[in-house]
């Protein structure tokens, strides 16, 4: 057989129409490194990618991109003593952020995601898996949290969330709760006035949430 | 994708090449230009947003694993994409159709969706594919179309297809081998020369 009589076998391969005692042939061939055949199956396979476009296009949910982003983390550990660094905390600072659940539209929230800052959190040693992404609206002062890939917390207790300054004064940008899947999305304002974030971090902490950290870190990230 | 770019196809073999260097930056862009046809091919052969919403997510983190091994030579990362997401999609119909035991033609009807409406990161190059493809496909015979998509869409083999429709094996074989040389040289002269890899 010669790469012109393949050229044909290979717009069919690339659709999945031989069946595999036609294909093992095939893909030795183009597996042994023949150029010419090579490039028919791109071109083939091109073919095939045209055919996709017969599907319309979607918007996933912005949770897709959430939970890509936080899978593809390339894992850098910032311990907590890190982040408290013999610093002063300061006395209870009230919690002043607001949580409230992402019921928005998605092309809009798309594209105010696209134009954010982005702050990755990764897992801390109580839960290395756990990641997460800020996308920071710095205009608009808001924060879009997507963790995922975090334990459920046990009954009585509480996720909560921390704008930690560069003077290491901690200050609760509010609590959630991951579902069975692990993730949480949410959308943090931002007080006004409180100056330089250098890190966000979440604790686990009793129901309610407290006014400063007194639980294990469980995601970090610098800002 | 960036409307001012001036080559879209140069910029998304760049941003593999980001992704093989392991740039989270790039990922992000690649997902932005092209998740809303790797998510609407998924969608289409799912028919179930939350599984083709996995799907898509599986696309792009395995893109993102294997980045250092895409070779340009075998062809477009669009073209990749969509052939990888038509793969993994595939395989979970057939996983749910085997849990399901039950294969159905579905209606025209079932399968629609509605279009992602002026997506401010909508990529005008599958627009101009698409255009290409919908004048490859208007030469072909309702017959060669139908039986192409069942393939494409649904995965199913010439025997499968032959029962679905009710016609026999060597009829269907002959369709889609006659429909897709069609597709093949139609496309290749709205290219110039040869499909675009």
């Amino acid at each position: 057989m010669t790469c012109a009589d393949r050229k044909d076998l290979l717009l069919l391969y690339a659709f999945d129409q031989l069946e595999p005692d036609e294909s093992r042939p095939l893909v030795a061939h183009v597996e042994s490194g023949c150029p010419v055949c090579i490039g028919e199956l791109a071109a083939a396979r091109a073919i095939a990618g045209h055919m996709a476009l017969l599907a319309p296009p979607a918007t996933p949910s912005p949770r897709v991109k959430a939970k890509l982003l936080a899978a593809t983390v390339e894992r850098g550990k910032t311990p907590w003593m890190q982040v408290a660094a013999a610093a002063a905390i300061a006395a209870a600072i009230t919690a002043v952020a607001i949580l409230v659940p992402t019921q928005r539209g998605v092309n809009a929230l798309r594209a105010e995601l696209a134009a954010a800052r982005v702050v990755s959190m990764a897992g801390a040693e109580a839960q290395p898996q756990a990641a997460a992404r800020i996308f920071w609206d710095e205009p608009k002062g808001v924060w879009h949290v997507y963790v995922a890939n975090m334990k459920p917390t046990d009954p009585g207790r509480t996720y909560q969330l921390w704008f930690i300054t560069p003077d290491q004064q901690k200050i609760s940008a509010g609590t959630f709760a991951v579902g069975r899947r692990g993730v949480s999305e949410m959308v943090v304002v931002v007080p006004r006035g409180i100056g330089p974030i250098a890190v966000a971090a979440v604790t686990e902490e009793p129901a309610g949430g407290v006014p400063q950290p007194t639980g294990a870190i469980q995601l970090v990230g610098k800002t | 994708m960036t409307p001012a770019s001036p080559d879209p196809a140069a910029d998304d073999f760049g941003l593999m090449e980001g992704i093989a260097a392991r740039d989270q930056g790039a990922l992000s862009a690649l997902y932005d230009r092209h998740s809303s046809a790797v998510f609407g091919l998924c969608l289409r052969i799912l028919r179930e947003r939350e599984e083709a919403e996995e799907a898509t997510c599986d696309v792009f983190i395995e893109a993102w694993n294997r980045g250092s091994r895409f070779d340009r030579e075998r062809g477009h990362p669009l073209a990749y994409l969509l052939n990888l997401a038509r793969s993994r999609a595939i395989d979970r119909l057939r996983t749910r159709t085997r849990r399901q035991k039950l294969f159905v033609v579905r209606d025209d009807e079932e399968t629609k969706q509605t279009p992602d409406a002026g997506s401010p990161l909508a990529d005008s190059m599958t627009s101009q594919m698409r255009s290409r493809l919908t004048r490859a496909l208007a030469v072909l015979q309702p017959g060669q179309k139908k039986a192409l998509e069942l393939a494409y869409f649904d995965g199913m083999s010439h025997s499968e297809i032959a029962s679905a429709l009710g016609e026999p094996l060597g009829t269907v074989k002959t369709r889609i081998r006659q429909g897709l040389l069609r597709m093949r040289e139609t496309l290749s002269a709205e290219y110039g020369e040869g499909v675009a890899s």
